[in-house]
């Protein structure tokens, strides 16, 4: 499906981001390893605030005046197969959350430059960023950990 | 089923009337509740509880009524969502225009909250040797909105907020056709410990209407609706000796010269004759091509038009509702086959549209018509439907002859990238709310909302710094202690 108004592509955040809580939700679950516990801990946190944040902006962004067709952004770029989260193998859950991010960091990175109001636009590239810097962060604890 | 109630003296009360008038589901063409009818007994209840809380509230201080409103703005953000929703399913327009509409709603709340500067009066000293002069504003007693099926939730708020918070009580009837929305937000105000009696909800229709017109105990009324009723309301409260202001319908023209940037403009001229499936004031409705433009623009146009995403509001992604009821569709049809009899050439039909899983709903596809003559009715009457009529002009001195024209004066807009132009537009068109590069000219709440001509009855407009003089009468006093 296209994301061609404001409130899809916001829709389509909120949705993304419960994603990844979940996955962490799960991750966090079944690891023993206390840094990657701490570092999921911190991730489903934020991503909850990233929800929030997503929620607000959705509220309180909307402009009636410039409520124009999105074009160019689509759903089925960003999706992934989370059927049965619970049944998988601890690394598989690791891959992915890591998919999950690096989907994130994608669909904000796109949608920062869609969307046409500044302000989201800079929470959405913000938002991008930090996913990145949690990604490193990750990939140096390495899969092999879980 | 769902009967939506009165609100009265800060409670839910149902009313006396035998009388009751169906909520639909323009989506889904289903009927999703009723409306009392309310009588004129009806109203006076309300305009008594309204009177009775006056002079307390007109003695609290201003800052203290603006606390209220602040606190109004945390409840009504909390029940964003929900109010958004409602708003949806019992007016058909999208998810993303609904919640819009509710910002701005919400955004008259927090422009009314600077009262304490907005409210000010003015004083001189030695008008006179020794002698003072003060000009203070003082509220005046109840106040009324009767309001538009259009934007449930926005209009009443046009005017509520600015009434109540200098000190004025308040009745608000909401259009019968969408009662649902205004009642939740009541929902929401109910929670803010308002003094009984200070702001009050009565449904209805034409008894509603004129109970409130006729009430002598009303000191003005705020309207928006289609032009007869405006000049009706007007008329009344002239008899009547009521403040007023009353704002009537639109037939907007929306300008393009050769030297627009048209890929850039194309999705906002979409949003202006599609948004809110074009039962907007605001709303563009007459595309005029200035120039050697009009090839190239009706191409893009008419693509742009034909992707629209048509549906059910409550599916984010859709781009474009139904329209409010079985009647209006019907009335909008109506048009489109006068067009067509007028000999306009129907370039993109919305007649036959099916959306999936709501064959009953009130839709009705973007429609255009090409060739379009200005003495043609498609060009001239208010149509509150997706309908767009093209009219071709030689230069911008034709073009400003058709709005100056029109019986209407509420928007008209130009897209242009010359600054001469824009100029000369904005300074000779005979509209009050003009668009630059921008298709929909909507005043935010602190700017005055009303238009010229048949667009609008009265002297003050809605909302804006002005508003407070609406709801205020201007106390001179002359002082000499020396």
């Amino acid at each position: 499906m296209s994301l061609t108004t404001f409130g899809a592509i916001m829709g389509f955040a909120v949705e993304i981001i419960g994603q990844t809580i979940a996955a962490c939700e799960a991750l966090i679950e079944r690891t023993n390893h206390p840094a990657l516990k701490e570092m999921l801990q911190g991730l489903a946190g934020e991503e909850e605030k990233n929800r929030s944040l997503m929620e607000k902006a959705r509220r309180e962004h909307v402009t009636e005046m410039i409520l124009e067709p999105i074009t160019g952004l689509h759903e089925g770029e960003y999706e992934i197969g989370l059927k049965d989260l619970g049944q998988k193998h601890d690394a598989d859950l690791m891959r992915v959350a890591l998919m999950l991010l690096e989907r994130e960091k994608k669909f904000f990175q796109d949608a920062s430059i869609k969307i046409p109001l500044p302000e989201v636009a800079r929470i959405f590239k913000k938002i991008s960023q930090k996913k990145e810097e949690t990604l490193e962060k990750l990939r140096a604890l390495g899969l092999n950990l879980i | 089923m769902k009967r939506v109630k009165n609100y009265i003296n800060g409670e839910w009360t149902d009313s006396e009337t035998k009388e009751f008038g169906e909520v639909w589901c323009p989506a889904t063409g289903d009927k999703i509740g009723e409306v009392p009818f309310s009588t004129a007994a009806d109203v006076d209840r309300a305009v008594q509880a309204a009177k009775e809380a006056y002079w307390d509230w007109r003695c609290t201080p201003p800052l203290t009524r603006a606390r209220y409103f602040f606190k109004l703005k945390d409840l009504f953000e909390n029940a964003f969502e929900d109010i958004s929703r409602t708003l949806v399913t019992e007016e058909g327009k999208t998810l993303d225009e609904a919640r819009g509409e509710v910002r701005r709603m919400i955004e008259n709340v927090e422009h009314a909250t600077g009262v304490t500067t907005l409210m000010t009066g003015y004083n001189l000293e030695d008008i006179a040797h020794g002698i003072d002069c003060t000009a203070e504003r003082q509220p005046i007693g109840v106040f009324g909105a009767i309001a538009p099926f259009n934007f449930p939730a926005m209009v009443p708020w046009w005017f509520l907020p600015y009434a109540v918070v200098s000190g004025n009580t308040y009745i608000v009837k909401p259009s019968e056709q969408v009662p649902m929305t205004q009642t939740r937000i009541f929902e929401a105000l109910d929670e803010c410990g308002f003094p009984e009696g200070v702001i009050n909800m009565v449904h209805g229709s034409r008894d509603a209407v004129n109970g409130l017109l006729y009430h002598p105990d009303i000191k003005g009324i705020s309207f928006v609706g289609q032009s007869s009723t405006a000049r009706y309301v007007y008329k009344a409260c002239g008899e009547t000796g009521k403040r007023v202001q009353s704002l009537g319908g639109a037939k907007n023209f929306v300008l393009v010269m050769p030297d627009a940037e048209l890929d850039r403009n194309i999705p906002s001229l979409i949003t202006s004759f599609y948004g809110c499936a074009g039962e907007r004031c605001l709303s563009g409705s007459v595309l005029v091509a200035v120039g050697d433009v009009y090839q190239e623009l009706k191409e893009k146009f008419v693509a742009a038009a034909r992707a629209l995403k048509v549906g059910n509001g409550l599916q984010e992604g859709i781009q474009m509702g139904p329209v409010v009821s079985r009647k209006h569709k019907e009335k909008v049809l109506g048009y489109i086959e006068k067009g067509i009899r007028e000999g306009g050439k129907l370039v993109l039909d919305g007649r036959k549209i099916q959306v999936e899983g709501h064959p009953n709903g009130f839709y009705i596809g973007p429609t255009i018509f090409d060739e379009v003559h200005p003495d043609m009715a498609i060009a001239k009457e208010e149509i509150f439907g997706p309908v767009v009529s093209i009219l071709r002009v030689k230069n911008l001195d034709e073009g400003l002859k058709l709005i100056e024209k029109s019986e209407y004066g509420n928007a008209a807009c130009l897209y242009t990238t010359n600054g001469k132009t824009a100029r000369e537009f904005k300074y000779r068109a005979v509209a009050s709310m003009m668009g630059i590069n921008l298709g929909i000219a909507a005043p935010m709440s602190f700017f005055p909302f009303g238009g010229a001509k048949g667009s609008f009855f009265g002297d003050v407009k809605g909302h804006g710094r002005e508003v407070f003089q609406f709801f205020t009468d201007t106390k001179v006093v002359i002082q000499r202690w020396t």
